[in-house]
């Protein structure tokens, strides 16, 4: 066995990386690996303590997965930074766009087009639409589809937007982002999340109780 | 005035501090599992092998020393380890959860059932720590504590006889719960003493006699004597390990002559030293689902100044910490004792 280090490894990178806003335990298309999105100064790196052959190609393409997925920027010259595209930082939205683009299968087409969704609890397909209104970008949601519960469906998908993005509520069936402006491509990651924030929240309560030891976890306590 | 304390190593400033003598300052002693996923994709040692080997799980261990700066290294990341070589339905998991024992499909249902088998440490999972607490022995002699665990009776009668079946048997047959928990208590006297023999200047010893499911009066009906004697089979430092709220129950851990208690982030420190009175010394108890894992480095200094302004002698994690901790706030632990210190003095 080699000789265990005496120095550590870790302290620089933590401090050049800045606060970890995610961390996928197990990359499922890279080895299983740890991968985490970090932010300082406004500025979104990927990383990973892996070492790996091959994880700087894997980071550099979630890097570009994630400029697919969310409204944000590769940093020119490099293959593993981010930027937003305005002062607006999304906390939940961006998690949320980093985890997809670990976990999702890299070589699957990403949607673009219209914005739509499948109702998870009703026969409705949820769109959305984007237009200036009195000086902001507001988004209007729809539904497709016969269903009497139709207008509470899509009151309730605003509310999912209200809770993953910050947005603020236009009226009953349209929103917009805290600073007025268009960000298409987080519309499009958050709308199958917002249409059923319970089971949202249920997952990622599941996900947040994994790896974590205590007695409910250990099962020394009454449920 | 304590007397000046020159620049301590850090096995030195934790044996110091389990003996209630003066320090340089506070140790940062995890008596449980300071492991990440992140950890894990360092040094390559990922869950569950990390358990099972011990050449992987002395790498993986020796970060909570080298890279996170904690004046201890603990081995044994579970619970697990002597359940498995029991012979107990074990469920592996992957890397990022932890191993559990099967509890409702347990393997024994009395007293006169308990028999440890010939071979119990050489199983590759009792093994495994041995063989790593040797290799951590070797490459860091003296330079930092070496902290083995061995269960408690109370946590192996829940693996081997399942939670509902032993704690009805409390009620329904407290003498025979004695029988079945002082032949228990031989395993924990066996695999402790294996780490003693391979290297492991203390031993954790966790007995989840918790808040959650009994009485402060039941840890003294059931186990105060036997940790007295456990403590006195054992030849190093203990630190008892018991999750959850366990203010009612210190007075009785106080009077087991062990030499610290790790405790929860359910008690208030405060009060923890008051329930203790000076008797054991306190080890904890930065909260870990909510400040570890989903807060920032702040918080996480506010509770080392909490614990430390309450004179909790030994700074850690309440219990083994989540595997997917952020570093950033392990790495202020040492930070900020370091800085309580410039700002109060040595302790």
């Amino acid at each position: 066995m080699p000789s265990l280090a005496h120095e550590s490894r870790i302290t620089e990178k933590v401090v050049k990386l800045g606060h970890c806003i995610e961390l996928v335990s197990l990359d499922p298309h890279f080895h299983e690996v740890s991968i985490g999105l970090f932010v300082k100064n406004g500025l979104l790196t990927i990383s990973s303590y892996s070492v790996l052959d091959g994880i700087d190609a894997r980071i550099e393409q979630i890097r570009d997965r994630c400029v697919l997925l969310g409204d944000v920027e590769p940093v020119e010259g490099t293959t593993d930074q981010l930027q937003l595209i305005s002062d607006l930082y999304l906390d939940r939205a961006l998690r949320f766009m980093f985890i997809a683009a670990v976990e999702k299968d890299p070589s699957a087409e990403l949607p673009t087009g219209r914005i739509t969704a499948p109702d998870t609890k009703t026969k409705l397909t949820f769109v959305i639409e984007g237009a200036m209104e009195d000086g902001k970008y507001v988004y209007t949601v729809s539904a497709e589809g016969q269903v009497e519960r139709a207008e509470m469906r899509i009151r309730a998908a605003v509310g999912g937007f209200i809770r993953y993005s910050d947005c603020e509520r236009v009226d009953k069936n349209k929103f917009s982002f805290p600073d007025g402006k268009k960000y298409d491509n987080f519309a499009r990651l958050i709308l199958p999340l917002a249409r059923n924030v319970s089971a949202v929240e249920a997952q990622l309560e599941q996900d947040e109780m994994a790896g974590q030891m205590n007695t409910q976890t250990l099962g020394f306590s009454q449920s | 005035m304590s007397p000046v304390v020159e620049k301590m190593t850090s096995r030195e400033r934790v044996m110091a501090a389990l003996a209630g003598e003066p320090v340089d300052r506070p140790p940062i002693c995890t008596p449980t599992n300071v492991a990440t996923v992140e950890l894990m994709d360092l040094v390559e040692a990922p869950f569950p092998d990390a358990n099972r080997d011990g050449e992987m799980n002395a790498r993986l261990a020796a970060t909570a020393y080298t890279d996170l700066g904690f004046d201890s290294i603990a081995p044994y990341f579970s619970i697990i380890q002597e359940s498995s070589a029991l012979g107990c339905d074990m469920q592996w998991e992957q890397k990022d959860n932890w191993p559990t024992v099967r509890m409702s499909n347990p393997i024994w249902k009395t007293a006169s059932d308990v028999k440890i088998p010939v071979d119990f440490l050489d199983h590759q999972d009792t093994k495994a720590i041995t063989d790593s607490i040797k290799i951590l022995k070797q490459e860091f002699g003296d330079e930092v504590a070496i902290v083995g665990k061995t269960m408690g009776p109370w946590t192996l009668a829940y693996h081997v006889f399942g939670v509902e079946p032993f704690l009805l048997g409390t009620v329904d047959d407290p003498d025979e719960t004695m029988k079945a928990l002082e032949a228990l208590k031989e395993i924990t006297i066996l695999y402790g003493q294996a780490q003693i023999d391979a290297g492991a200047d203390v031993l954790t010893l966790p007995d989840h006699a918790t808040g959650d499911l009994v009485s402060g009066e039941y840890y003294r009906r059931f186990l105060m004597e036997m940790h007295q004697e456990l403590n006195e089979a054992l030849s190093v430092p203990i630190i008892l390990h018991i999750c959850g709220a366990t203010t009612d129950r210190m007075p009785y851990i106080a009077e087991t002559g062990m030499a610290a208690f790790h405790f929860d982030s359910k008690n208030d420190p405060v009060e923890a030293m008051e329930a203790v009175d000076g008797k054991i010394r306190l080890v904890g108890n930065i909260n870990n689902p909510t400040t570890l894992y989903a807060r920032g480095p702040e918080e996480v200094r506010a509770e080392v100044n909490a614990a430390l302004n309450a004179g909790v002698q030994l700074i850690a994690p309440e219990c083994a910490i989540p595997l997917k901790t952020k570093l950033e706030n392990l790495l202020e632990i040492p930070v900020a004792i370091e800085d309580w210190v410039a700002e109060h003095g040595k302790n």
